[in-house]
C-alpha cells in the first residue's frame, strides 16, 4: 500500500494522475490520518472540494447580484473617501463669509479682465450706461 | 463586472484629480511661502452662498454664477522677486495643461491672460494669470462657466461700487 501511494504521489506531482487516481490519494489520506505535509495538503483539498459543492448548491443568481451590489457599494465608498481626502486641501476657506468675499473679488477680477479685453467702444457704452443709471438714481433720490 | 466598475471609478477619480491641477501645483509649491496668499473655495461653500438671500441684481447674478461652480482657487502675491519669469512659466504651464488662450491684456502696469478649457461647448475651467511689476497671481474657477454672466457681474459690481461712493459723497456734502 505504502509503495503504491508513493508511486501515485510521484505521478501526482508530475501531473500524470487521472481523476480516479487523485480520488484514491485523497481517500487514502482521509482514512490514514498521517501528519505529513502531504497528508495535510490532501485533507485540505478534500475539505475545499466539499465547500465548493455546498457553495454551488446554495449559490443562486440572487446571491451574485447581492455580491455585485456589495462590490459596487464598497467601491463607491472607497471612491468617496479618496475624493474626500483629495478635496481636503490645506488652503480651503472654512468661513463662509470669507469664502464669499474671496469668490466675489475673484469673479470681479476675472470679469474686469474680460471686460478690459473688449473694445474701448464697448467700454464707453458701458460707462455711459453706468452714468445714466447713476443719474437716474440721483434723480429718484 | 467588477473590472468595469473599477475602471469607471478610476477614470472618474483621475479626471477629478486633474481639475485645477495647474493652480494646485503653484499652491503646493509656495505652500510655506507667506508672501503668497492662497485661497481655495469648495463647491460646498458655493452651495452655502445660494442659501443667502440677495435682492440686488448683482447679488442675484453672483448666486447664479456660483451655484454652477465646483471650485475656486486663488494664489496671489504682491511682492515677488521675479514676476516676469513666474508669469511666463505660468503661461506655458497653463498651455501645457490643455488650456486655450481667450485673451491677453498688456499694459504698462500688468499683463493679464485668461485661458479656458472647453468640453462639448461649455467652459469647464477658466484660469487667469496676472503678472505685474511686482505682483503675480493666478485665479482659477472650475465648474460650468458662463463668461457673459461673469463679465456682466463685474460691470454690475462696478456700478454698485460707484453708487456706494456716490452715497458717501452725498453724506459728506
Amino acid at each position: 500500500m505504502g509503495s503504491q501511494i508513493d508511486n501515485l504521489l510521484e505521478r501526482y506531482w508530475n501531473g500524470e494522475t487521472t481523476l480516479e487516481e487523485e480520488a484514491m490519494i485523497k481517500s487514502h489520506f482521509r482514512s490514514n490520518p498521517s501528519l505529513s505535509n502531504e497528508g495535510n495538503y490532501f485533507r485540505y483539498l478534500n475539505k475545499k472540494g466539499e465547500l465548493k459543492m455546498e457553495e454551488a448548491k446554495t449559490g443562486t443568481k440572487k446571491k451574485t447580484w447581492i455580491s455585485a451590489a456589495a462590490t459596487i457599494t464598497v467601491g463607491l465608498m472607497t471612491a468617496f473617501l479618496i475624493i474626500n481626502s483629495a478635496n481636503k486641501d490645506p488652503f480651503a476657506v472654512e468661513d463662509p463669509e470669507e469664502a464669499y468675499e474671496a469668490t466675489r473679488s475673484a469673479l470681479m477680477m476675472i470679469g474686469a479682465g474680460l471686460n478690459e479685453g473688449q473694445t474701448h467702444a464697448l467700454e464707453l457704452t458701458k460707462f455711459n450706461k453706468a452714468k445714466e443709471e447713476l443719474q437716474k438714481e440721483a434723480q429718484s433720490e | 463586472m467588477k473590472k468595469y466598475v473599477l475602471t469607471i471609478m478610476t477614470l472618474s477619480i483621475v479626471s477629478l484629480g486633474f481639475s485645477q491641477a495647474v493652480v494646485t501645483k503653484y499652491m503646493d509649491k509656495y505652500e510655506s511661502d507667506e508672501t503668497f496668499t492662497k485661497v481655495s473655495v469648495s463647491s460646498k461653500m458655493f452651495s452655502l452662498f445660494s442659501e443667502m438671500e440677495g435682492s440686488e441684481e448683482d447679488e442675484q447674478l453672483f448666486y447664479d454664477i456660483t451655484s454652477k461652480l465646483k471650485g475656486m482657487k486663488v494664489i496671489m502675491s504682491e511682492k515677488v522677486s521675479n514676476p516676469k519669469s513666474l508669469y511666463n512659466t505660468a503661461l506655458s504651464d497653463v498651455e501645457k495643461a490643455g488650456f486655450e488662450e481667450l485673451m491677453t491684456v498688456k499694459d504698462a502696469e500688468e499683463n493679464v491672460m485668461i485661458s479656458i478649457k472647453e468640453k462639448a461647448g461649455t467652459i469647464e475651467e477658466l484660469i487667469m494669470v496676472i503678472g505685474g511689476n511686482q505682483q503675480f497671481g493666478m485665479v482659477s474657477i472650475f465648474g460650468e462657466i458662463n463668461l457673459k454672466e461673469i463679465s456682466k457681474l463685474a460691470s454690475l459690481m462696478r456700478v454698485s461700487q460707484l453708487k456706494y461712493l456716490e452715497k458717501i459723497g452725498e453724506s459728506i456734502d
